[in-house]
């Protein structure tokens, strides 16, 4: 009986409840109380349903970002209609994507000094590149092709990349950058994947980014029995080497 | 606690770099002014960083708007004649839907009382409560339900929006 003589959560309160902004013992109280009480509950309900109204309108006025970014980054290359078929069409389109902006980031790496013949290296790689390449020898050779707008991951090119992280973008100093990645994560900086020419033709990837993200994409690139070493200041390396290979790729990260 | 820009800088960037926009509404001059805010924040070492930036924005958007004033008395002569691009007409489209929605959300947000407005836009921010009431002046039990009352006018006036769209375009059609 004593829980009707309580007052009702004046609303401002189920606000900073809903916003987490309240005392630990205020906030068991709280919850306490919405457990009995239907009316309650069903006004904590609209105080939840107007913060994410709120949200939802305040995302619309944000600054205008590069096409690049957009979720499904493919989908500027024309391969909307192929995202509706099944998932293994989806990956090709992913793959190929990945081919023609890889490119295209390669032409605009200015710590290339021969993009010519690093061109010819890329599409000389059948299994990676040749699009009737199987789709399971694809995901085998590149984990890279793994990191798909369904898992939060976007197809950015090496521009947009360090136009989004307003200063640099951590790579191998010298080498080819033929892919980049970068995490949906809006809050901050986000995390970058990075694929590498290394000398012999096969490739490392590089990992920059302290949020989750950046461990999840850690975990599958070694889940592709890819060698995975960290270094202080975030990034990570991984490739088809021997630790001390990667140990002397990683002095080269600028 | 020593003062880290980078991570103050890559924590806070890209929230400073929106809540200037929703304040100058354009997207060149919101980086410009969060550039000019992080400049500060180096030579200044606040010593509570977050809450800091988001003051200093907030005076420098004020300086930007008053300023943006004088210009406009000065440039009324000046004739704005659109620039010619070569883009694809469903760009183009997809572009004017983005800034009609977007002018509705300015429109709504128009219709809060400035520190209503204010406080609406740090929580989005991320700020905390107590970083809110310091800023805007606020008791921080007055915080909520300022908040309170912020969202829901938003909410209405967009609502209103939306409604008043979807009738002209049913009126269109018939």
């Amino acid at each position: 009986m004593k829980r009707f003589a309580r007052p009702h959560v004046p609303e401002a309160e189920l606000h900073a409840y809903a916003d987490n902004e309240v005392s630990g013992g205020q906030r068991a109280e709280i919850a306490e109380h919405l457990m009995g009480c239907l009316i309650c509950r069903a006004q904590y309900a609209e105080v939840q349903d107007l913060r994410i109204r709120t949200s939802e309108i305040l995302s619309i006025a944000v600054p205008k970002i590069p096409a690049a970014l957009q979720a499904n980054g493919p989908a500027a290359l024309n391969t909307r209609p192929v995202r509706l078929t099944i998932r293994r069409s989806a990956l090709m389109a992913a793959g190929i994507a990945l081919t023609v902006i890889g490119a295209s980031s390669v032409a605009n790496d200015a710590t290339l000094t021969s993009a010519r013949v690093t061109l010819a290296r890329i599409f000389a790689a059948p299994t990676l590149f040749a699009t009737t390449a199987p789709v399971a020898s694809m995901r085998a050779s590149d984990p890279l092709a793994d990191f798909t707008a369904a898992s939060g991951w976007s197809v950015l090119s090496w521009e947009d990349a360090l136009r989004l992280n307003h200063t640099r973008v951590r790579h191998i100093a010298g080498l080819p950058i033929t892919a980049v990645r970068v995490s949906a994560s809006t809050t901050s900086m986000p995390a970058i994947a990075i694929r590498q020419t290394l000398p012999d033709g096969t490739s490392a990837w590089l990992l920059s980014g302290t949020s989750l993200a950046a461990a999840q994409a850690r975990k599958a690139l070694a889940a592709r029995g890819l060698t995975v070493r960290e270094y202080t200041g975030a990034p990570t390396i991984a490739a088809m080497l021997a630790p001390e290979d990667i140990d002397a790729l990683a002095r080269r990260i600028e | 606690m020593a003062f880290d820009i980078e991570d103050l800088y890559r924590t806070t960037y890209s929230s400073v770099v929106r809540f200037l926009y929703r304040k100058v509404w354009d997207a060149d001059r919101a980086e410009d002014l969060a550039q000019e805010v992080f400049m500060r924040a180096l030579s200044h070492q606040p010593e509570k960083p977050r809450a800091w930036v988001f003051a200093v924005a907030a005076n420098i958007a004020r300086d930007e708007a008053r300023a943006a004033i004088r210009r406009r008395k000065h440039l009324t002569l000046l004739v704005h004649e659109p620039i010619a691009s070569p883009t694809d007409p469903g760009d183009i489209e997809e572009d004017l839907v983005r800034e009609e929605r977007e002018a509705e959300v300015k429109r709504a947000l128009a219709t809060l009382t400035p520190r209503d407005r204010e406080v609406l836009l740090l929580w989005d921010a991320g700020l905390s409560y107590p970083e809110i009431a310091e800023q805007s002046k606020l008791a921080v039990g007055a915080v909520g339900t300022t908040l309170a009352r912020a969202r829901k006018r938003l909410v209405l006036a967009h609502d209103m929006m939306e409604d008043k769209r979807e009738e002209i375009r049913a009126s269109a059609c018939s």
